[in-house]
C-alpha cells in the first residue's frame, strides 16, 4: 500500500514536472540526453564538419544527424 | 560536471554529459556556484539575499534534478562504438588561385608547392578509393575545394559525372560541396552548383575595407566590387538550397559583428565568420591579449541576431548558432571529433591523401595516395586515437561534447601535438556556445 502510494506520489511529482507547474526556478530546455538510446546510436553517416562552413572552427555540435 | 554562464538577463546551466541544458534563474545560479547549496553557511547568506522560501524552492528544485539524473550526472566514456570509414573527401582541384589572399592557409592557393590542376583520371582514382573504401556508409561526401575549384571547372563537371555513375553500382549517395571565391561565378558556374552542390561556401569577409584588405587580386587591388554582385547573383537563384556567405576575421577587423550586418545587408541570409588561423607573429594574428574583446564582440552578434529574428524578413541564420538540444551527432560521433585522417581526408593534384586539407604541403602529413591507398597507418592511427575523454585538457572541460575536441591541425600546428587543443579556438568555440544556447533560449520565450 504505502509503495503503490509512493509509486503514485511519484507520478505526480513527474506529471507536474512536465506540464512545468512544479519547477519555477529552473526550466529544462531540452528532452532528451546525450545518453539516452546509445545503442541506437553510433551509426557514422554524419557529416563530417569541414565540409561545412566552419573549416577550422571545428565545431561537431553544430552539424545534423542524419539518421532520422 | 556542469558549467554556469549568464548572458544578458539569463541564467544558464550545462549538465556535461548528458547535453540537458537548464534556464534558471539567479537564485539558482547562486547555489550552484561554488556548490554553495551543499553549504549551510552560504545557503544562509542566500536566503538572506532572496528569501528563506524562495531559497528552499530553489534547493528542492536542484535535489529534484540530481534525484532524476539530470544534474551532475556521471561521466561516460563512450567507447568508439563508430565503425571507422572513409566516406568524406576534400578534392583540391586546384593548387592555384586567382585571388592573392593574404591570410591564405593554402599560401596563395599553392600549398607552398607547384602550382597544378587535379585533372580527370586522378579524381577518378580518388572517387574509387573512396567508395572502396566507405565500408557500410551510404551517403559519401565530396567537397571541391582549392586553392579556387572553379578554376578546373569543367574536370568539377565530369567528377560530378563520374560520382553519379558510382552510386548505384556501389549503393552510395554523393553529396558535393564547394568552396568559391566567387571570381568566377557566371551564370553558367551558377546554374551548374545551384543544380549539383548540397552546399556552397561563398568567400566574403564583409564590409568592403575589411574585405580588400586581405582578399586581393593577383595585382594587389581589392576584390570586393569583382566578386560581391556575383556572389548576389548565385544567392538569388539559390533557392533553399544550403550555402554559406562566409568570412574570415583577423585583428584586422575585430568588430566583425559589423561585417555580419554588412553581409545580411547584401542579402545573404545564411552567414559565417571564422577567425583566422595565422602564426603568432603575423600582423593579423589573433592571440590571447583579444580573447575580451572577442567574446564581447559574439555577444554583440548575439544580441543583433535576437533582434533580427524578431522580424521575418530580417532574420538569418549563423552557423556558429546552430545548435540542435535534442539533436545533432550522437555522442559517439561527439567524442571523435571532426573525422580529419580517419573518415575525411585531403587528395592533392597530383593524388597524395592528408589528413585534412589544413595539413596538405606538410609531407610528414601524406598518409596515403590515390594508387596504393593510406600507406601510413601510424598517422592515421594516431589520429584516430584522440578523442575528448583521452585528452587531458578536453576531458575536464565542459564544452567537450559540443566542440568534440577542436580542430586537430590547429592542435598540432600551434602545440605540437593533436592531444593539445589550440586555445584560443578553445575559448572562442566555449563563448559561441554559451551565445547559441541564449539565443535559443531567447528566441523559444518569444515563440
Amino acid at each position: 500500500m504505502k509503495k503503490t502510494l509512493l509509486n503514485n506520489l511519484q507520478k505526480c511529482y513527474n506529471l507536474l514536472y512536465k506540464e512545468g507547474l512544479f519547477m519555477i526556478h529552473i526550466k529544462t530546455l531540452n528532452k532528451t540526453k546525450l545518453t539516452d538510446n546509445m545503442n541506437a546510436k553510433g551509426c557514422g553517416e554524419c557529416q563530417t564538419s569541414c565540409q561545412s562552413a566552419c573549416k577550422t572552427s571545428c565545431t561537431v555540435g553544430n552539424q545534423k544527424c542524419e539518421n532520422k | 560536471m556542469i558549467h554556469l554562464f549568464s548572458l544578458d538577463d539569463m541564467y544558464f546551466v550545462i549538465d556535461t554529459n548528458s547535453g540537458l541544458v537548464h534556464a534558471a534563474d539567479e537564485v539558482i545560479y547562486d547555489l550552484l556556484t561554488d556548490e554553495n547549496f551543499k553549504y549551510g553557511d552560504k545557503v544562509e547568506l542566500i536566503k538572506q539575499k532572496f528569501g528563506k522560501e524562495t531559497t528552499e524552492e530553489a534547493i528542492s528544485e536542484i535535489n529534484y534534478l540530481i534525484v532524476n539524473d539530470m544534474l551532475y550526472t556521471e561521466d561516460v566514456n563512450p567507447q568508439n562504438k563508430i565503425k571507422t570509414a572513409v566516406k568524406a573527401m576534400c578534392l583540391n582541384m586546384t593548387h592555384d588561385c586567382n585571388l592573392r589572399c593574404e591570410y591564405c592557409f593554402a599560401s596563395q592557393g599553392s600549398y607552398n608547392g607547384k602550382r597544378s590542376f587535379l585533372s580527370f583520371e586522378t579524381g577518378k582514382r580518388a572517387f574509387d578509393f573512396l567508395v572502396k573504401n566507405s565500408g557500410t556508409r551510404r551517403n559519401l561526401e565530396v567537397d571541391f575545394f582549392g586553392g579556387e575549384p572553379l578554376m578546373n571547372f569543367e574536370t568539377i563537371k565530369k567528377l560530378v559525372s563520374y560520382g553519379r555513375s558510382l552510386e548505384k553500382e556501389y549503393k552510395k549517395h554523393f553529396r558535393f560541396t564547394t568552396t568559391t571565391n566567387g571570381v568566377l561565378l557566371d551564370d553558367e558556374k551558377i546554374d551548374y552548383l545551384n543544380e549539383n552542390m548540397a552546399n556552397v561556401v561563398l568567400s566574403i569577409d564583409g564590409r568592403k575595407s575589411v574585405n580588400d584588405r586581405m582578399r586581393r587580386t593577383v595585382n594587389g587591388k581589392g576584390s570586393y566590387d569583382i566578386i560581391v554582385d556575383n556572389l548576389r547573383n548565385f544567392v538569388s537563384k539559390r533557392m533553399d538550397k544550403d550555402y554559406f556567405a562566409r568570412g574570415t576575421f583577423t585583428s584586422y577587423n575585430l568588430d566583425f559583428s559589423q561585417d555580419v550586418k554588412h553581409m545580411r545587408e547584401l542579402g545573404f541570409d545564411k552567414i559565417s565568420v571564422e577567425p583566422v588561423v595565422a602564426k603568432p607573429e603575423e600582423k593579423y594574428a589573433l592571440n590571447e591579449e583579444h580573447l575580451e574583446v572577442l567574446k564581447k564582440e559574439y555577444e554583440k552578434l548575439t544580441k543583433f541576431y535576437v533582434d533580427s529574428y524578431k522580424d521575418k524578413d530580417k532574420r538569418f541564420q549563423f552557423f556558429h548558432f546552430n545548435i540542435d538540444l535534442d539533436g545533432g551527432p550522437c555522442i559517439y560521433k561527439r567524442s571523435i571529433g571532426c573525422g580529419a585522417g580517419t573518415e575525411y581526408i585531403a587528395v592533392t593534384p597530383n593524388g597524395d591523401f592528408y589528413p585534412c586539407h589544413q595539413f596538405v604541403g606538410q609531407e610528414d602529413f601524406i598518409i596515403g595516395n590515390v594508387d596504393d591507398g593510406i600507406t601510413n597507418d601510424k598517422i592515421v592511427d594516431k589520429i584516430r586515437k584522440v578523442s575528448v575523454n583521452e585528452k587531458p585538457v578536453c576531458k575536464d572541460c565542459w564544452a567537450k561534447y559540443y566542440c568534440s575536441g577542436g580542430c586537430h591541425a590547429n592542435a598540432y600546428n600551434f602545440n605540437g601535438d593533436f592531444n593539445i587543443p589550440y586555445k584560443v579556438g578553445c575559448e572562442l568555440e566555449k563563448k559561441r556556445i554559451e551565445c547559441s544556447i541564449y539565443i535559443k533560449a531567447k528566441i523559444n520565450n518569444k515563440e
